[in-house]
């Protein structure tokens, strides 16, 4: 009964309070629309290079040609000048270069080694790596089709030349997030941590708002029934805030999901309760409604890059693999990721099921004590 | 006439008084923000991540086959975590994300290219954790293209060209890839580097609004102009001075630890990268002003300041580009500050620009400063006589 009664007048309390509702619903669907914008088309392309041709011969015209044909480039300048080049990486109007070197066309009519340069900036890795494969790819089909008439003319069949080529290929399969998409990498990861900073932050508004009053307004005062409704009325708010980004945002912004959705209905529920006790157990810590607004916003950033989905957990030094376990938004990232864009079973995010319910123990222990303490007092 | 240097002292002293008696605002301008940053910096200052975990189906158990996974084993930037029988133990690894990816040897690797055919290496790698799969993808890709030049070397030879000649023509164009300013594309210089700014313009927005919002929550503001004459622009100037020395200084000492303690040195102007951070906490200080201005209170402007600093690296365009933006998000891109001075730190310090092609950056910076002020001090002169927007949490 007491539960039912706190869970009633936390959400009444919660929902009524306009800077708490900014945070705990309006904010999420603000970001659900801001967030994903920058990445929305997913790939890079068109990215701005020169072509430096020292050779002016039919091959490097056709090179040329090859590079102006690929969608990852766009060649701005064929020029003869490599200081010109270097002057547009500078001044950033272009972020590749290819640079033909003398006497490419004789040698390769002579059959010696023969090489050109691509030059990348490595100042933005994601521009790099564009630059550097779509002129590999428009150098390699140059080199492709030299190679396979040179193998015909010493008498192999066209398809024996393509084996002879390349014995080996290389093929990559990427998994789940099968176009590569770098918003569909970015935006689940961060979408849940959007949940759990709303949640964090409007449960510290709304702690240190009771905190100017001695806690005399807050709905949960006596008893652990209470304080469990309490959190429970949280976890719902953020569970719909779930419910909105998995369901609504995926689909909306087309993004891997629903790999396993029984299993993520569950995970998120306990993700929910476990992130609602460590806000009350954060929140216990604010004397003045508006400090939770100043002090955890800049949680987000360090939190997101500990979790492990961008940069690996193996690269960590060993303090900060021990203060990644800490956090809610590791196991509640890695695990959703796991359910909602791997497919993952319940059974393989196990790990992540224990950790959140390990968290969660520990919150609720060590936030109903300070409950008590403060809210008795 | 009352000394304005008198004034200013007394309103620094004010300021000074209320962080004392506050310390988890001093905090906000102290110790926090350096933790922050040395967390930060922390997670990526191995550089490049190694020995990422992979899986290895090896359906064929032939010499060959065993060449590759030796190779692999071999390339720092992997570790072989599983062999496993079938791909599907394999792909279940990847879901429980013990490996990143698995590599695929078939069943018929050998005996395809012992009939002069073309064998095939499959890599299943997790695009969800792109950094591990785009790093697991090069490596792989790399020892299957060593592999394969070896073995068409070897066939070469054996139709009869002389071993010098089979390495020199085994591909008619070679390419020589060169990646310019981060060579070793190094994250902590890439990502951290422009991840500590980052962290920085989310508390000096915020140190900001707290600071000059709590005038108007406390309806404190008579004694604060009191204490300065009576002038607000006085007043907001004493008030943001200990939080741009404070974030200067840290600015300032992360730019020190990247280029003289870290090793990776300025390329080009260091006074420009100097003055434009301090430029930039400016811009963010006064930009925070004016949102408890235009918020008319300091909870709206906390709000405020929320939504512009907290997605603002995200749209600075250093990991995903701005070129690649929708036009939207561009123009957004190009109203953060941090944006801007990200475009001066990258010409400057990674590809030592000239000076002269970061001093458009530096106006830019300049002119934040100038229209933040210019929107913000006379709203807040307005507010401040203003008893109704006094008191609004």
């Amino acid at each position: 009964m007491n539960f039912w009664r706190a869970y009633g007048a936390t959400l009444k309390a919660a929902l009524s309070d306009f800077g708490a509702l900014l945070l705990l619903v309006v904010a999420g669907i603000a970001y659900s629309f801001f967030y994903p914008l920058p990445y929305q088309p997913e790939q890079v392309q068109q990215v701005p290079v020169m072509v430096v041709d020292l050779d002016h011969s039919s091959a490097s015209r056709q090179l040329t040609r090859f590079a102006l044909a690929h969608p990852q480039l766009r060649v701005q300048q064929v020029t003869g000048e490599l200081a010109e080049a270097q002057d547009a990486l500078w001044r950033g109007a272009i972020d590749g270069v290819l640079i033909i070197p003398r006497d490419l066309r004789k040698n390769l009519l002579a059959g010696r080694p023969a090489s050109v340069q691509l030059v990348g900036n490595g100042a933005y890795f994601l521009l790099n790596r564009t630059v550097l494969s779509g002129l590999a790819e428009a150098a390699g089909t140059l080199s492709a089709g030299i190679d396979i008439r040179r193998l015909e003319a010493k008498g192999q069949s066209g398809a024996q030349a393509a084996q002879t080529r390349a014995p080996l290929q290389f093929l990559s399969r990427p998994l789940f997030n099968v176009s590569e998409g770098y918003g569909s990498y970015v935006v689940p990861a961060v979408s849940i941590l959007i949940v759990q900073q709303t949640l964090l932050i409007g449960m510290g508004l709304l702690f240190g708002t009771w905190a100017e009053n001695g806690y005399g307004s807050a709905p949960a005062t006596r008893g652990f029934g209470a304080y469990l409704g309490m959190l429970a009325a949280f976890a719902s708010i953020a569970f719909v805030n779930c419910l909105y980004f998995f369901g609504f945002v995926f689909w909306f912004q087309d993004y891997p999901r629903g790999g396993n959705l029984g299993g993520m209905l569950l995970f998120a529920a306990l993700f929910c309760c476990m992130v609602a006790a460590c806000g009350a157990l954060v929140g216990s810590f604010f004397k003045e409604r508006e400090q939770a607004l100043a002090v955890l916003l800049f949680t987000a950033l360090p939190m997101l890059f500990l979790t492990g989905f961008s940069w690996p957990p193996e690269a960590l030094p060993w303090p900060l693999s021990w203060l990644r376990l800490a956090l809610p938004s590791t196991p509640g990232i890695q695990g959703l990721l796991a359910l909602n864009q791997m497919g993952a079973s319940l059974h393989e995010v196990r790990t992540e099921l224990a950790h959140c319910t390990a968290l969660l123990a520990i919150a609720l222990t060590l936030g109903y004590a300070r409950w008590r303490v403060l809210a008795r007092g | 006439m009352p000394r304005p240097s008198a004034a200013f002292k007394r309103s620094i002293l004010r300021e000074w008084r209320y962080l004392r008696a506050h310390p988890l605002i001093l905090a906000l301008a102290s110790w926090l923000p350096l933790l922050a940053c040395a967390i930060m910096w922390g997670i990526f200052s191995a550089g490049m991540p190694r020995q990422l975990a992979i899986a290895v189906v090896d359906q064929d158990q032939s010499v060959l086959s065993h060449q590759l996974t030796r190779m692999l084993a071999a390339s720092p930037g992997l570790r072989i975590a599983l062999h496993a029988a079938t791909v599907d133990e394999a792909l279940a690894a990847v879901r429980g994300r013990s490996v990143a990816g698995a590599v695929v040897v078939p069943s018929d690797f050998t005996r395809s290219i012992k009939h002069g055919g073309q064998a095939t290496v499959l890599l299943y790698h997790d695009a969800q954790f792109a950094t591990h799969s785009g790093l697991i993808a090069r490596d792989v890709r790399g020892v299957v293209g060593t592999l394969s030049a070896g073995v068409k070397i070897a066939t070469l030879e054996k139709r009869g060209e002389s071993r010098l000649a089979a390495v020199a023509r085994f591909e008619p164009i070679q390419l020589k890839l060169t990646t310019l300013f981060n060579a070793q594309l190094d994250y902590e210089s890439f990502l951290a580097g422009a991840l500590l700014p980052a962290l920085l313009q989310i508390f000096a927005m915020t140190a900001a609004v707290w600071a000059v919002g709590r005038e108007l929550r406390d309806a404190t503001v008579p004694d604060w102009l009191q204490q300065a004459d009576g002038s607000l622009l006085l007043a907001v100037s004493a008030k943001l001075a200990p939080y741009m020395a404070a974030y200067t200084v840290l600015a300032w000492l992360d730019l020190l630890w990247f280029t003289q303690l870290r090793g990776f040195e300025i390329a080009g102007s260091g006074w420009t990268l100097y003055l434009g951070s301090a430029l930039m906490v400016a811009a963010y200080l006064l930009l925070g002003t004016m949102a408890v201005a235009l918020g008319r209170g300091m909870r709206t402007g906390l709000s405020i300041a929320g939504f512009y600093t907290a997605p603002a690296f995200a749209y600075a365009g250093q990991g995903f580009p701005i070129l690649a933006m929708p036009a939207a998000a561009r123009l957004w891109a190009n109203a953060l500050p941090l944006t801007h001075y990200l475009q001066l730190q990258n010409q400057q310090w990674m590809m030592g620009a000239p000076a002269a092609y970061s001093l458009p950056h530096l106006a830019v910076l300049a002119l934040f400063c100038v229209v933040a002020a210019l929107i913000g001090v006379p709203l807040m002169a307005g507010l401040a006589h203003d008893e109704s927007a006094w008191g609004a949490r």
